[in-house]
């Protein structure tokens, strides 16, 4: 009877790989390509490297596949490998200086276009607030930023972001406030759109 | 009873909490955490106090904003990109000249290392202690001769010294080489090694 390696568990697809069946690596690229691409834009803020970073960490996890031990989470695993490369890659522009040509160039546009259906000024609000809210993300230390984004962004529980940043859950909870704080700061002058409470 | 994040909260009445600790409780229920009672207590406050229900408010505003960030998705050529990187690392890794490495490095290096490493050790020692030390010697009995039959040559300008320190003296100062290429010269009233000669001189070699 043929399984369908859709519904395989992350665990299961990297055991057939082991064994030597790589194309159900397909199936965990696009589980993941997504979501890791998001989450190394937030630190590199260009969408080209952030595809080469999410590329090598693919790659990565294919080459250590065999020393993947059973007990860890495979989510964490990935994400602690993208975090680690991004966070390498500005460790390296730092070095460099590197000026992005994107950044003295207003016509290209790193975002993509918000959702049609949107009325258009809304639409030019919504999208100014995701600058100004990538610009205060920005700002932020990289171990704030890396929790902020792992819990606000892609949803993760606190043990999960926890494992992926090697630290106490208190400490996470800790640098998530800390985080959010601090945009709050950056953020001032946007008033709350609906009355949430 | 505290809330998730640790604190205490000291409770003035059955319900009532300060700002401080209302602060404090924030990001704790924003995340959902708060037990239900504390919540209802939580909330009665916010309810009373414009400050910090527009602090929470701010709060909630900010990470609904983050939850609502335009997501960044990969290009349309990324997975061809993906599919040929994995297909060339797969072929690398199954190449021949890669398993040859991996069993080198498993199998024999560990045995290589140690050895290795105290040839080298034992060269450097060797090395160093040809270097430095001085070449002590006897001087041999066909130099002694050959340099008591030299004539014209007053090898002890010093009549309290002995030809035979003289020699030690030489041989203390020259190279190990040119020891062993028995090459010395007789200089006016000294022997001293070949490269230091300048005038007349007669080639004593043993």
């Amino acid at each position: 009877m043929q399984i369908d390696k859709k519904t395989l568990s992350d665990q299961e697809i990297l055991f057939r790989l082991v064994d030597e069946d790589v194309e159900s690596f397909g199936i965990l690229v696009d589980r993941y390509k997504n979501r890791l691409t998001n989450f190394v834009f937030r630190f590199v803020k260009d969408t080209d490297v952030s595809e080469d970073i999410v590329q090598e960490t693919f790659l990565r996890v294919f080459r250590h596949r065999h020393n993947y031990k059973a007990i860890a989470n495979f989510s964490t695993w990935i994400f602690t490998i993208a975090g680690n490369l991004a966070k390498s890659e500005l460790r390296r522009r730092k070095r460099w200086k590197f000026l992005s040509v994107d950044a003295i160039n207003d016509d290209e546009k790193k975002f993509d276009l918000p959702d049609t259906g949107i009325k258009p000024d809304r639409a030019a609000s919504v999208s100014i607030l995701d600058e100004n809210i990538q610009s205060a993300i920005d700002t932020l230390q990289n171990k704030y930023k890396e929790s902020l984004i792992l819990r606000d962004i892609e949803g993760m529980s606190y043990k999960q972001i926890a494992e992926i940043t090697g630290v106490p859950v208190g400490t996470v909870k800790s640098r998530v406030n800390r985080a959010r704080k601090k945009l709050q700061k950056k953020l001032r002058g946007h008033t709350p759109e609906d009355e949430i409470f | 009873m505290s809330c998730e994040r640790g604190c205490f909260i000291e409770l003035k009445t059955a319900r009532e909490i300060s700002c401080h600790q209302f602060k404090e409780c924030i990001r704790a229920f924003i995340d959902n955490e708060l037990p239900v009672n504390e919540k209802a207590d939580f909330l009665d406050h916010a309810e009373n106090c414009p400050e910090c229900r527009s602090e929470l408010q701010n709060m909630q505003f900010v990470t609904a904003q983050l939850k609502r960030l335009k997501r960044i998705s990969v290009s349309p050529e990324f997975d061809f990109r993906m599919q040929n990187c994995i297909r060339r690392e797969h072929e690398r890794l199954r190449s021949p000249v890669y398993s040859a490495r991996v069993y080198l490095q498993q199998n024999v290096l560990p045995y290589l290392a140690v050895p290795a490493v105290a040839a080298c050790l034992v060269a450097v020692a060797f090395v160093y202690s040809n270097t430095n030390s001085p070449v002590m010697t006897d001087v041999p009995q066909s130099v002694m001769s050959q340099l008591e039959t030299q004539e014209g040559i007053d090898l002890v300008p010093d009549e309290e010294s002995t030809m035979v320190e003289d020699v030690q003296y030489v041989l203390e100062t020259v190279t190990p080489q040119e020891v062993q290429k028995g090459l010395f010269l007789v200089e006016d009233d000294s022997v001293i090694p070949v490269s230091q000669g300048t005038g007349d001189f007669t080639l004593i070699s043993y």
